[in-house]
């Protein structure tokens, strides 16, 4: 652990502590992390690279190679993403008009609706999966509006995964639309309307393009969230729609494999990193100077 | 883009669409849980108030709601404490390593929670069989200690330098300018932030549920094991009271710092 | 003689607040017409309007004879400049200048060609590739220029174009405002809260406060002859006498009788005596007719002028003169102030403003 200097660079104004008693206030966070953290992923990376057999540990790769040489797997990997995929663009779709609201009203309703957009975030994702399990489930609220012979069996599908995720996730994609579109300063939409741009071509060449680092933000955050997602596809898709997350779960907590279960949750974060990094090389080529800052 | 009536009218539509979209899980939730009869079915034939008694009476939940109370406040307490000390040296000392330290202290939210809780759950169940839930206390305050920091080191980055300084001045010694001049200055920052881990603590469900003891556990780790079940009218009580303990959380955030300026940024100026 | 732009008893209104009072005023083709006024006086709106970015709640606005008042701005054709510039931080200047001819489904050559000789007319050839946040302000203020040129406009509106420039840049590129619209001869709208911009650039200045119109004029005929207690006070610097006209042609101040041109008593019983700094004249004869006895206070040589301040009985008065004319005066001297009998201009006290 390094310990703190008194700071000469930053300022030379009075520091409150010595760098004793700073080292004092910093340790107990570091130490937490070091043991909590540092520790547990080392030893859940190394787990992922071993087995036991006889009471002893060999390294091995066959954690991963069994994972990846199965097509059963290879088919939640896929499924995994396409509902991750779909989600985000679900979202940015959903999400972007209700950014667009927020960008132009000017109404006292525009905190109000600001505020239903986030206040789910304070509810437990547990609660608001269930409030899905709940309107989708058989006797719930979609089928109660539905005629008798139209029942749908919407439990335990894709559907419902990408519905609840969606709607999870839903807030994080507005906010940062919102983050990005409230820096586009208004005046541009006037002056592009006097060059003579319609309604369209100002949405199209201005302001859509100047959102793009919040397109960019909000969808990554939403993909990436929507990947490792673990109650809200565990309940919604069940075992019958099972994701990476469900086989995390499985191989921990019902079958206690742990070997394979830390080498599932390494792949799904390094398919996670993949894309994400993907996803921003293609923004970045896509954007090239036209984005500012 | 200056709206005409058709436009003004399909913008308040959609408003009003979305927002009912945001908020029908909870609302469908709150209405079926005053359901009077022995299945979920929406919209209930008949209303009551049966399915909270039967919560109040029913030991899981009423366990998991003190076991997660218990949990959440112990861990706002200590991440409160353990943030705001390690946010003072943070934002006040410049020192090899400093960047390096906040990473390290930020990553646990950058990563996905499975994989935090399978880290946990490998390592606390290789020591021993537990007897006390320090693993899952070590996972929540992972999780809270970036926020506390985080708005705590921002509300220090607003205070102007020369402040201390003139305090300093008139006579006080370091530890009477934080107690009077810089604890004060920082609080609405650092009491959201330790709200904030209190109600990431009581909502969390993935990493209560991979570390729980076998006898204990939180409340959202008991309602995930309901729900894997399917509906049952008790869980949609116990989340009417998930829903009202969120509830008041949001009044006093609002009251002490605001719930938008936390979450959304919206006191900056816009333009 | 028809007028080119004509506002018509335009008013604008927000909730209980008028922003702007039924304005009327009118442009000749080729002007360079200056809307000045203090933050507030609804020169901005005034601007909106004619933009069509802000909708008038009564009154019409003819441009060549046709009324636009509900046209949007997208089929005005108007070159607006923004206090701001408004550029767009994701085009370069040379596609900013270009986006209403894209826009006009102009052939890309014709673009080119086009951008190149705007960007020239505002001296910023070789530069069309930079990005608005690679340009120092002037250059993003010619671009702005060059854009809303670009489309031939009708008009050419522009709001506050030089608040945002250092002072001495300001008067550069006021006078490359003047050059570029003497060579392009567009009419043009220039709101500013700056009088001095105004009266270096402007044909004619409309002087509007707390939305109503106070005076239109050349810029002599305002500092000249103020119409408004308030333009009086915002342009220029006046020494204000409060009296009475007592007899037909006599202004009295404080029982001293002063000479004015006004032959005979209005209804109002109090009047107001405007006079420049330099309508005073400062000897030490004494006795002179229409002057007041007095004390100086303080002398001040600013560069080639020198200011005066006076006590005399009827108030401190401030008076400039060249400072190489007149005979040299020091503080303590007791002088004569004195100014000509038709000088200065008289308002009744209580004209609104």
């Amino acid at each position: 652990m390094a310990e703190p200097r008194g700071s000469s660079a930053a300022s030379n104004l009075p520091q409150f502590t010595s760098g004793r008693t700073a080292a004092l206030m910093l340790a107990p966070a570091l130490l937490i992390a070091a043991l909590f953290f540092v520790v547990p992923m080392i030893a859940v990376f190394v787990n992922s690279f071993t087995v036991e057999s006889g009471g002893a540990t060999h390294f091995t790769l066959s954690n991963y190679t069994d994972f990846l040489s199965d097509d059963f797997y290879w088919e939640i990997m896929l499924r995994t993403l396409r509902i991750s995929l779909i989600t985000t663009l679900v979202a940015l779709m959903v999400g972007y008009p209700a950014a667009l609201y927020l960008y132009f009203s000017q109404s006292r309703w525009r905190r109000v609706f600001l505020f239903l957009v986030v206040s789910p975030l304070f509810v437990s994702v547990i609660v608001r999966t269930y409030g899905w399990i709940v309107i989708l489930s058989p006797n719930g609220a979609i089928n109660a509006l539905l005629p008798e012979d139209y029942k749908l069996s919407l439990m335990h599908t894709d559907t419902a995964i990408v519905l609840g995720l969606m709607h999870i996730y839903i807030p994080f994609m507005v906010l940062s639309l919102n983050a990005s579109l409230v820096k586009v300063d208004k005046r541009l939409l006037a002056a592009a309307a006097s060059l003579g741009a319609s309604n369209w071509r100002i949405f199209r060449d201005v302001l859509f393009k100047l959102s793009l680092p919040g397109v960019l933000s909000g969808s990554v955050i939403v993909f990436a969230i929507s990947m490792t997602a673990f109650s809200t596809p565990v309940l919604l898709g069940g075992s019958s729609r099972k994701t990476l997350a469900y086989l995390v779960y499985q191989q921990n907590l019902l079958l206690a494999n742990w070997h394979a279960g830390a080498a599932i949750a390494f792949v799904l974060l390094a398919m996670t990193l993949i894309i994400v990094k993907l996803i921003t090389l293609a923004a970045e080529r896509g954007t090239k100077h036209t984005v500012p800052q | 883009m200056i709206g005409s009536a058709f436009w003004r009218t399909a913008r308040r539509v959609f408003a009003i669409a979305f927002a009912c979209f945001m908020l029908m899980p909870l609302t469908v939730i709150l209405v079926v849980s005053f359901t009077n009869e022995g299945y979920v079915r929406f919209p209930p034939a008949s209303f009551g108030l049966r399915w909270y008694k039967a919560a109040l009476e029913n030991s899981y939940f009423t366990g998991g709601f003190v076991f997660s109370l218990e949990v959440a406040t112990f861990v706002a307490i200590v991440s409160g404490v353990l943030g705001i000390a390690a946010a003072l040296v943070l934002a006040r000392y410049r020192f090899r390593g400093r960047e390096a330290i906040v990473s390290l202290l930020m990553m646990p939210i950058a990563l996905p929670h499975i994989v935090l809780a399978i880290a946990l759950l490998q390592v606390v169940a290789t020591i021993s069989v537990p007897s006390s839930p320090y693993g899952l206390v070590a996972g929540h305050l992972l999780i809270t200690l970036p926020y506390v920091l985080r708005l705590t080191m921002a509300s220090l980055a607003g205070i102007d330098r020369q402040i201390e300084t003139a305090s300093a001045s008139l006579g006080a010694s370091p530890w009477q300018t934080l107690r009077l001049v810089i604890l004060p200055m920082i609080a609405p920052g650092a009491v959201a932030g330790i709200l904030f881990a209190f109600l990431i603590s009581f909502d969390e469900v993935t990493i209560s549920l991979f570390t729980a003891l076998p006898d204990r556990t939180t409340l959202p780790a008991e309602i995930f094991g309901f729900a894997s079940h399917g509906s049952d009218p008790i869980v949609t009580a116990v989340s009417g009271v998930m829903i009202l303990f969120a509830a008041i959380l949001v009044i006093v955030v609002e009251r002490f710092f605001g719930v938008l300026r936390l979450i959304a940024n919206e006191d900056r100026p816009i333009e | 003689m028809n007028a080119y732009l004509e506002l018509d008893r335009v008013e604008v209104s927000y909730g209980a607040v008028q922003a702007l009072h039924p304005l009327t005023l009118s442009m000749q083709a080729g002007e360079f017409f200056c809307l000045l006024g203090p933050s507030g006086c609804g020169k901005t709106t005034t601007l909106g309007i004619v933009a069509g970015f802000t909708r008038a709640g009564g009154g019409r606005v003819l441009l060549g004879g046709q009324d636009v008042t509900m046209m949007p701005p997208q089929q005005r054709q108007m070159g607006v400049v923004f206090q701001n510039y408004a550029l767009f931080p994701h085009m370069t200047a040379a596609q900013n200048v270009g986006y209403g001819l894209k826009l006009r489904k102009r052939e890309a050559a014709d673009i080119e060609r086009r951008v190149n000789e705007l960007l020239a007319l505002v001296r910023l050839e070789g530069k069309g590739d930079r990005y608005p946040r690679q340009m120092s302000g002037g250059e993003q203020q010619r671009v702005a220029i060059a854009r809303a040129l670009a489309i031939e406009p009708r008009l050419l509106l522009l709001d506050e174009p030089l608040s945002n420039l250092d002072a001495r840049l300001r008067e550069e590129m006021r006078n490359e405002l003047k050059r570029i619209q003497r060579t392009t001869g567009v009419t043009t709208i220039f709101v500013t809260h700056d009088q001095e911009e105004a009266f270096g650039a402007a044909d004619r200045i409309a002087i509007l406060n707390h939305g109503r119109l106070e005076q239109v004029g050349t810029p002599t005929e305002i500092y000249q002859s103020p119409r408004s207690m308030f333009v009086a006070n915002f342009i220029g610097r006046s020494n204000a006498l409060n009296g009475t006209l007592s007899a037909p042609g006599v202004f009295e101040v404080q029982g001293q009788r002063f000479a004015c041109s006004r032959p005979a008593a209005g209804s109002s019983r109090s009047w107001v005596l405007f006079l420049r700094p330099e309508e005073l004249k400062i000897t030490r004869n004494p006795a002179s007719t229409n002057s007041v006895r007095g004390t100086v206070v303080e002398v001040i040589y600013i560069g080639a002028i020198v200011n005066m301040r006076v006590k005399t009985d009827i108030g401190e008065l401030l008076a400039y003169r060249l400072g190489t004319g007149g005979e040299p005066v020091a503080a303590g001297d007791a002088v004569q102030v004195g100014w000509e009998p038709g000088a200065g201009s008289l308002l009744p006290a209580d004209a609104h403003g």
